[in-house]
């Protein structure tokens, strides 16, 4: 029940807080004033009071509806008026979304030390394995086609300067590089 | 020269080699991406951008371009022969096409699809061509509170017809609009938001947020979903055909054509309405006022003909008002203005006013003929072959979308911190859906801010910071009154939507009763 009521109102709620805490950023801005004109923080503060004024009224109506004062009456998109039972979606389970979301971060963290042909292939192997292509030879052989066919297409044809790596891993990357004849 | 003469140099532009080449690429694609279920034709559009860096202007327009046109079509196919839709605006050919494919009536169905997207793309084609000349010397007369009130007109119909929480999709906006004031000030030079980063200096780059979200966003919330096809004996990838429905039966449904069409074209003037929406709604009209209305949704033509012109002919809707207004109304129009200024180019009325830029115009304006057609006729050669993409296994098909992603951004700038960008933006995306705030509006915002913050300022400074010049003028009036009406309307839709209910819970009452 307390979770229930915490998932109604977090996203609200906390929302609220980061406007309230941008709101505070956007009084401090460094600027020149101008006589009678609007300063750099006049826009950002509209934005952020209307932001503001929408998850009051959100959080407000919420706590009505919970205190049965209000009933609930969520208005249907266009495409659910039209046909109720449309576009029903399945969605990732969590727990893949999070190890993708920690892979790519890892991937990005090591993506200037292995270099790009490094980290890119064991990326993709991972993002394989986690997407349920749990085959090992072939997950193995189609990060190296991807990764192999994206450093070609970015490196030889959009002249793209993709990282190397440092050593040792560098040596990996130049000698490919001279596969694909790419100076 | 005059439109016809422009139109007709166009076409002969369009087929030089190097823009028939991107052309016949575009289609390609676009068709791919639209049988792909939860590749929608913006990530297609999105993902295509790196490869137009080192493109000139003509033929990168031309591909993103193409893409977006056959991605509303090819979906149809998966729709009607495996009851997969690959993009939402598919969904409502489920039913009727569906129904037809278990009759054993698949090549015809197909051969319906065919005959609206044809129809429905080249006549709003044409209407929008012929509207092309007029609204950029509309546009001309836009200073810059008219700006700001087409601007907020295309936010608040966004915002009214995205997702089922008016409150969510509003959020969803500010944050968009906050996030483009991210940077320094190009007023003031004062830093905003940048907590000191050298990274958010230079602001965050919509096109980032855009493949962020559409791209890594979009298989992030899939990754690791199968892919269920259902398949009639019968009919399949091999056994795909397509067969035309004769004149007369055409002339039949002359009144679902003329309608879905208009439908279509006027949605696709409305910033926000996108191909998916155009597609609900026209089939919402034909099941509620054709002739056979109460038999759309058992498998009859009217069902497949109806949404397939309005979403196709939504394209050109879209199209030609970034063209001549400079103002995206979709996401993928969104990302076609991103091409635009990547070669430095702005769209908008100005584009007219030099003989070879209104050439290039029309050579674009050209493209969506030749894209109509050639997506029509790929349906007879590429789809058989193209529909076999079905069979790769989800997650080798997400590793090299979010590959494409995460890869076609670092080319942008050679810029790690854009990657980071749009994997930031690609999990905010992923939070936001499991919330059920819609991300459109967030994307919208973020294309459109700059321009929002720009107007409204100007008009500040001219009108001596006198908010209700925006109401003042005639031109920003009307659309200020336009954008209050459609954040009205989804209220005044739940009123109707009441009503209705009212009226009939005396008959359901009494039907109740009955079956007690």
């Amino acid at each position: 029940m307390a979770l229930n009521r915490l998932r109604l109102f977090a996203p609200y709620v906390l929302v609220l807080c980061a406007t309230l805490y941008f709101y505070r950023l956007a009084d401090r801005f460094v600027y020149d004033p101008q006589s009678g004109r609007l300063g750099p923080g006049a826009w950002p503060k509209i934005l952020l009071v209307s932001l503001m004024l929408v998850c009051i009224f959100e959080i407000g109506r919420r706590a009505l509806i919970l205190a049965g004062v209000l009933s609930e009456s969520r208005h249907l998109d266009v495409a659910e008026e039209v046909i109720p039972e449309a576009l029903p979606e399945e969605q990732a389970h969590p727990l893949a979304v999070l190890m993708a979301v920690l892979v790519t971060v890892l991937y990005l963290l090591s993506f200037e030390t292995l270099g790009f042909f490094l980290s890119t292939f064991l990326y993709t192997a991972a993002l394989m394995w986690i997407g349920k292509f749990r085959n090992v030879a072939w997950n193995l052989a189609i990060s190296f086609l991807f990764t192999f066919a994206f450093m070609f297409a970015f490196m030889r044809i959009i002249f793209v300067d993709l990282p190397i790596g440092v050593e040792p891993f560098a040596k990996l990357s130049t000698a490919l590089m001279r596969v694909m004849g790419v100076h | 020269m005059d439109t016809l003469g422009l139109i007709a140099t166009g076409l002969l532009n369009v087929f030089t080699p190097a823009n028939a080449l991107v052309m016949l690429i575009g289609l390609l694609v676009g068709t791919a991406v639209s049988i792909l279920p939860g590749l929608g034709l913006v990530m297609g559009v999105v993902l295509a951008l790196p490869f137009t860096y080192s493109m000139r202007l003509e033929p990168a327009i031309i591909l993103l371009t193409a893409i977006y046109m056959s991605g509303t079509y090819a979906g149809c196919f998966t729709t009607i022969l495996y009851r997969i839709p690959g993009e939402p605006m598919d969904v409502p050919l489920l039913w009727d096409g569906w129904g037809m494919t278990k009759r054993g009536e698949a090549a015809k169905a197909l051969g319906w699809a065919l005959v609206a997207a044809l129809t429905g793309g080249l006549i709003s084609s044409a209407v929008m061509v012929s509207l092309a000349g007029p609204l950029s010397k509309l546009a001309l007369a836009f200073g810059a509170p008219e700006y700001f009130a087409a601007v907020f007109f295309g936010l608040t119909t966004v915002v009214s017809l995205a997702g089922n929480s008016l409150p969510n999709a509003l959020i969803s906006l500010f944050i968009g609009l906050l996030v483009s004031t991210i940077g320094v000030d190009s007023t003031y030079g004062a830093e905003r938001f940048t907590f000191g980063s050298n990274i958010l200096m230079n602001g965050v780059p919509y096109v980032m947020v855009l493949v962020g979200i559409y791209g890594f966003g979009e298989i992030l919330s899939k990754i690791g979903q199968p892919v269920r096809i259902h398949e009639q004996a019968g009919t399949g990838a091999s056994g795909t055909k397509t067969n035309f429905p004769s004149w007369r039966e055409i002339w039949d449904l002359k009144a679902t054509f003329a309608r879905s069409t208009t439908l279509g074209t006027l949605l696709g003037l409305v910033p926000g309405a996108g191909a998916t929406v155009a597609s609900f709604i026209a089939y919402g009209v034909e099941k509620q006022y054709g002739k056979r209305g109460k038999q759309v949704g058992t498998g009859v033509p009217e069902g497949i003909v109806a949404p397939q012109i309005a979403s196709t002919a939504s394209v050109a809707g879209h199209v030609v008002p970034l063209l001549t207004l400079g103002i995206p109304g979709s996401g993928a129009t969104a990302v076609i203005l991103a091409a635009f200024l990547l070669k430095g180019v702005q769209p908008g009325p100005f584009l007219f006013s030099d003989p070879a830029s209104t050439q290039t115009v029309y050579t674009i304006m050209a493209s969506m003929f030749v894209a109509v057609v050639g997506m029509c006729a790929l349906g007879f050669l590429w789809i058989p072959i193209i529909i076999r993409v079905l069979t790769i296994p989800t997650g080798v098909l997400g590793a090299f979308i979010i590959l494409l992603s995460l890869i076609g951004s670092f080319a942008d700038r050679n810029s790690l911190s854009d990657v980071w960008i749009v994997a930031v933006f690609g999990t905010l995306a992923y939070l936001f859906e499991r919330v059920t705030i819609p991300v459109s509006p967030m994307v919208l915002g973020a294309v459109l801010g700059p321009m929002a913050e720009d107007s409204f300022m100007r008009s500040m400074i001219t009108f001596d910071n006198d908010a209700t010049i925006f109401f003042k003028q005639p031109i920003s009036g009307t659309l200020m009154a336009l954008a209050l009406l459609s954040l009205a309307y989804p209220a005044i839709r739940g009123v109707i939507r009441r009503a209705k209910l009212k009226r009939a819970a005396p008959l359901i009452a009494r039907k109740n009763g009955e079956r007690l």
